[in-house]
């Protein structure tokens, strides 16, 4: 993989890319992963051309001044979309990132092919309260490693966490500005779009939706729900495994991303039942 | 516009300042003082998640009551000013309405300056209400509102669910926006990026003169620093930090002043500091330290809440290799305070020397005594009042004589550098 600095709708985008075949648009969380290596990114590359562009505000990506919610994310990504010429592309989304991606295909289904959401934010569920990430301080590493994963002393906690005290200036600019550039689209209101619940039922990607049993941030009833109004879609559980799947489990995200990727196209059965979904969602 | 200057009150337009070179303030926290002896132990924080059940009505009426009468005091005593603040969802400060408060002292008080230190911009929509608020004050008052503004702290933007990251550019656009409301004749259209309204119009408008003082609190970052002294305002340093902090951030605004073509003026600088005047040295320990440490242990915890954005990242870095020591949270022993002058205590001639010592290098016009701290009952707050005022306040005046030079006038919006207004 190698970084490029590009310009999207006017705004310098940090993207990594790197890889073989058809291109795949990799969304990524709200801790900007794709800087550092990344076991999924190149696992994705293997089969793919993979672009991982750092969102506004995260890495040496600028323009977060003029980001004022989740739809400007979307209209940078269909501009990012526009840039590469490609007509629908197929799109990985992780946390924060697969908010982005359910923001496309609910309001730009026509540019989204394939599907993956890992652990995705967007919706509330009002009977189960998500974990509010924005309260743990910087120095409150074991609190965020307890929030983020299953195991907070597997390895790669603390590769992706690391103590305070031992960050150097440049992660802990990228650490800092990460948590900005999420507080950015998701402070209030919190993690989600209020209105993007209703227009689920639009969504004809059928995506694959991947959740670890043990997320604390999101927990799984949210992937449970989303597998409810996304049409066609079905729902993966990853066990012994917390909120950042990419992290800390990520042979098994990419195992089950690739089966969906480079599955055969949607049965005719199927396809009829989202017109019929979108049908009834236009009617509402 | 020669039409606004028709407009000023002829009551007005003579120099309202004290042009004392140190005016004394009381400034007033009005903690909650109820807190259990073991709440450390079970709770981190004073702020936006305590719970409010520790909040007892009975008592907290009786300390409003004692409060109130303590500020009105400093009056009596001969103190220049007091001073009141806004904070949220905490015991740290019971006052999330500061203007209240300020209506009720302008009914207690005469004679002395009611400075609101000051209202949170970010957490009033429309700002335009703070524009109403102090100007309502003003009015009543016979003139004697200071108006502060601040970004208002880290836990404020948990308290209220505003958007951190937006914090600096709302305080940036609310705080033109009162500007222009108090100076630019109504109505006027105000088209900004958080605050879109089609008449801005104020009713009353203040009958200080262009307007009101200004005062900004800032916690030592350059940006607040350059733009306090960009347009003339007064800078008040955000206490509990080391005294050395204070004098860096002190010569820092100086420079920023001659950068801009003029020397700081001494009511341009503001410093706060928990006082407190016994008998003797010993006495005045004894006295006081269980308090501070109340302070300190129950109720700046949660303080430092620090939200995504709120702080831009090279300050956060700044910070953060600057912090082990040199802020309250780090203070651990009464040497500690000692050294560095996290609260000045002792006998009237141990404070005086301290405060002239200090005030000698950082030249601030503006000393505002937090004289309540922590759990402190009201008689030991009187007491220190008095001696304060009858031992220390006479000698730091004589030391400070009066100024000859009028400070200088704020800039007025749209935005102009010195050349253009002179």
């Amino acid at each position: 993989m190698r970084t490029e600095l590009i310009e999207v709708g006017g705004r310098r985008t940090e993207l990594v890319v790197g890889g073989e075949g058809p291109p795949l648009l990799y969304l990524h969380s709200f801790l900007g992963e794709p800087v550092g290596p990344s076991e999924l990114l190149s696992g994705l590359a293997e089969t793919r051309t993979v672009y991982a562009p750092l969102h506004p505000g995260f890495g040496r990506s600028l323009g977060l001044e003029a980001v004022r919610g989740i739809d400007d994310l979307t209209d940078h990504y269909l501009a990012f979309i526009d840039a590469h010429g490609w007509g629908r592309v197929d799109v990985v989304g992780c946390s924060l990132g697969g908010w982005i991606a359910l923001e496309l295909a609910a309001r730009h289904g026509d540019r989204i092919g394939r599907l993956v959401l890992a652990a995705s934010l967007g919706i509330r569920l009002a009977a189960v309260p998500m974990a509010d990430i924005f309260v743990v301080q910087l120095g409150q590493e074991r609190r965020a490693r307890e929030l983020l994963f299953h195991d907070p002393d597997h390895p790669v906690a603390a590769l992706a966490v690391p103590r305070f005290a031992e960050l150097d200036d440049e992660r802990f600019r990228l650490l800092v500005k990460a948590a900005a550039a999420t507080a950015r689209v998701g402070w209030n209101p919190y993690l989600h779009d209020p209105r993007l619940e209703r227009l689920l039922p639009r969504v004809v990607s059928a995506p694959l939706v991947v959740w670890g049993s043990n997320d604390r941030v999101v927990p799984p009833a949210y992937g449970e729900r989303l597998a409810q109004l996304l049409p066609g879609a079905r729902l993966e559980l990853i066990p012994d495994c917390g909120h950042a799947i990419w992290l800390e489990r990520p042979r098994a995200l990419l195992a089950a991303a690739r089966e969906h990727l480079d599955r055969p196209e949607l049965a005719p059965t199927l396809a009829a039942e989202h017109e019929g979904a979108l049908a009834s969602a236009a009617l509402r | 516009m020669p039409d606004r200057v028709l407009l000023i009150p002829a009551r007005a337009r003579r120099e309202s300042w004290s042009i004392d070179r140190v005016r004394f303030f009381s400034f007033h926290l009005m903690p909650y003082r109820g807190l259990p002896a073991d709440f450390e132990d079970r709770h981190d924080s004073a702020w936006v998640w305590i719970p409010n059940a520790l909040y007892d009505p009975r008592e907290g009426s009786r300390y409003y009551g004692e409060y109130l009468d303590q500020l009105a005091y400093a009056e009596e005593l001969g103190f220049d000013g007091v001073c009141v603040n806004e904070h949220h969802q905490t015991a740290y400060g019971l006052m999330p309405s500061p203007n209240l408060i300020a209506a009720a002292l302008t009914q207690r008080t005469t004679r002395v300056k009611i400075a609101v230190l000051g209202n949170a911009l970010p957490l009033y929509d429309p700002p335009t209400r703070v524009a109403e608020e102090i100007a309502m004050l003003d009015n009543i008052s016979g003139g004697r509102i200071i108006s502060g503004q601040v970004i208002g702290g880290g836990p404020e933007y948990y308290s209220s669910s505003i958007n951190p990251t937006e914090a600096r550019s709302r305080f940036a656009e609310a705080h033109e926006l009162i500007m222009r409301a108090w100076t630019e004749p109504g109505p006027f259209e105000f088209y900004g990026e958080h605050y879109k309204l089609r008449y801005v119009n104020v009713w009353p408008r203040p009958l200080q003169q262009p307007h009101p003082p200004v005062w900004i609190p800032g916690a030592g970052s350059l940006e607040t620093i350059e733009f306090v002294a960009r347009r003339r305002y007064a800078y008040m340093g955000i206490p509990y930090f080391h005294i050395d902090v204070f004098k860096q951030t002190y010569a820092r605004f100086r420079e920023a002043c001659e950068q801009e073509g003029y020397r700081a003026h001494p009511t341009q600088m503001g410093l706060l500091m928990p006082i407190y005047v016994a008998d003797s040295d010993d006495q005045a320990r004894e006295e006081f330290e269980q308090h501070f440490w109340y302070f300190k242990r129950k109720l700046i915890p949660g303080l430092v809440l620090s939200p995504p954005g709120y702080t831009s990242v090279e300050s956060l870095l700044r910070i953060a290799k600057a912090a082990r020591g040199g802020f309250i949270d780090s203070v651990r022993t009464w040497q500690d305070i000692e050294d560095g002058c996290y609260a000045v205590v002792g006998s009237p001639s141990t404070v005086y020397e301290k405060i002239a010592e200090h005030q000698a290098e950082l030249g601030a016009g503006n000393l505002l005594g937090l004289f309540q701290v922590g759990d402190m009952p009201d008689e030991k707050v009187r007491a220190s009042l008095e001696r304060f005022a009858g031992e220390v306040m006479p000698r730091l005046r004589a030391d400070f004589p009066e100024s000859s030079e009028p400070p200088p006038r704020s800039l007025p919006f749209p935005d102009k550098t010195l050349a253009e207004v002179s």
